[in-house]
């Protein structure tokens, strides 16, 4: 338990701070390819600080890309956010008490780092009073520099030529965050049959192949589950 | 017009998905068997947007060895397999493609 506000706020900062620096390249990753799929400067770094939520706005890069249908790419970015309700559903109780607009800028502010550093806490301590000014805490660096961080990648961006082929690191990131999210044999079958659709239905009208597969994956994954 | 809406729409539904329970359904749990399903949302998501973009080049598939992305993400897959995290997975990947790019021209 915090014993008082300022010490939880203080403590967040504290936990946040190696996942600043460590954080850093993603959020340039972000800029540097919205420079060369020519973004405004306003898009390219204001994507980062409205939408704060760099999986979505990579899925986002991706297939504007490759010129997809706008509702393709809502939808997509949206279905990889839905993780955010499990965190959201596992948190309510913890913030019940909290109004209402304090409850709306810490759903704003839940990226997957300000989840994990928070539900760690109330693992240990599910009584904590002080729970908002820790949340706070986290998100006070890590907002500005995931918005500051874009904007310097928006201008290195926009200088480098397209010969060095920046926006491949888009899938090598994706590629980087697969690996750990492959637990357990269900997920290998849901990242398996994903690939399987992807790749199948990869001239489907609309680009639509990608949230076919997100679905089959899905549905395999909790399929298998539910058998073993 | 395009990217503004995609990047508005995207945010105004992702706060939602972040408010859902915090902000509008405090009083209710999310469905066991949907919490189960949700699970896998990460894995079939990654491996969906990766295999088509390291596969596809000029909007085919292209499996053979002149898809030297191939061979990048490969490197890239040793690298995050081995657990050095995500920064050094890309910077891997993307020296082998310049590596690549630089030798085959």
């Amino acid at each position: 338990m915090f014993p008082t506000p300022q010490a939880a706020f203080q403590k967040g900062v504290k936990d946040i701070s190696p996942i600043l620096i460590g954080g850093l390249p993603f959020g340039m990753l972000i800029g540097v390819i919205a420079a060369s799929l020519e973004f405004t400067p306003w898009q390219g770094i204001g994507n980062s600080a409205i939408m704060y939520a760099g999986s979505a706005q990579l899925v986002m890069l991706e297939l504007i890309g490759i010129n997809a249908a706008l509702w393709v790419v809502v939808l997509s970015a949206s279905i990889v956010n839905l993780r955010m309700v499990i965190y959201s559903a596992s948190l309510a109780r913890y913030v019940r008490n909290e109004s209402l607009l304090n409850r709306i800028w810490m759903s704003f502010v839940m990226v997957d780092q300000v989840y994990a550093f928070v539900i760690a806490h109330l693992d240990q301590h599910p009584e904590e009073k002080h729970i908002r000014n820790y949340w706070a805490g986290l998100s006070a660096p890590l907002y500005p520099m995931w918005t500051i961080a874009a904007a310097i990648g928006y201008f290195i961006g926009a200088v480098i030529p397209d010969s060095w082929s920046l926006t491949f690191g888009v899938p090598l990131m994706f590629l980087a965050m697969l690996v750990p999210a492959l637990k357990g044999r269900p997920h290998y079958a849901a990242a398996a049959v994903a690939v399987t659709v992807a790749l199948t239905g990869i001239n489907l009208p609309h680009n639509l192949g990608l949230v076919t597969a997100i679905l089959s994956g899905v549905a395999t994954g909790a399929l298998l589950e539910r058998l073993q | 017009m395009k990217i503004w809406a995609a990047i508005l729409l995207i945010a105004g539904i992702t706060f939602l998905e972040r408010a859902s329970f915090i902000v509008f359904l405090q009083r209710f749990s999310m469905p066991n068997w949907m919490e189960r399903a949700l699970v896998y949302v990460p894995a079939s998501a990654f491996a969906a947007i990766v295999a088509p973009a390291v596969l596809r080049t000029d909007g085919a598939i292209d499996i053979s060895f002149f898809n030297i992305k191939i061979f990048a993400a490969l490197v890239a897959t040793v690298v995050a397999y081995r657990g050095h995290g995500i920064l050094w997975t890309i910077v891997a990947g993307m020296c082998t493609l310049w590596a690549l790019q630089f030798i085959f021209g």
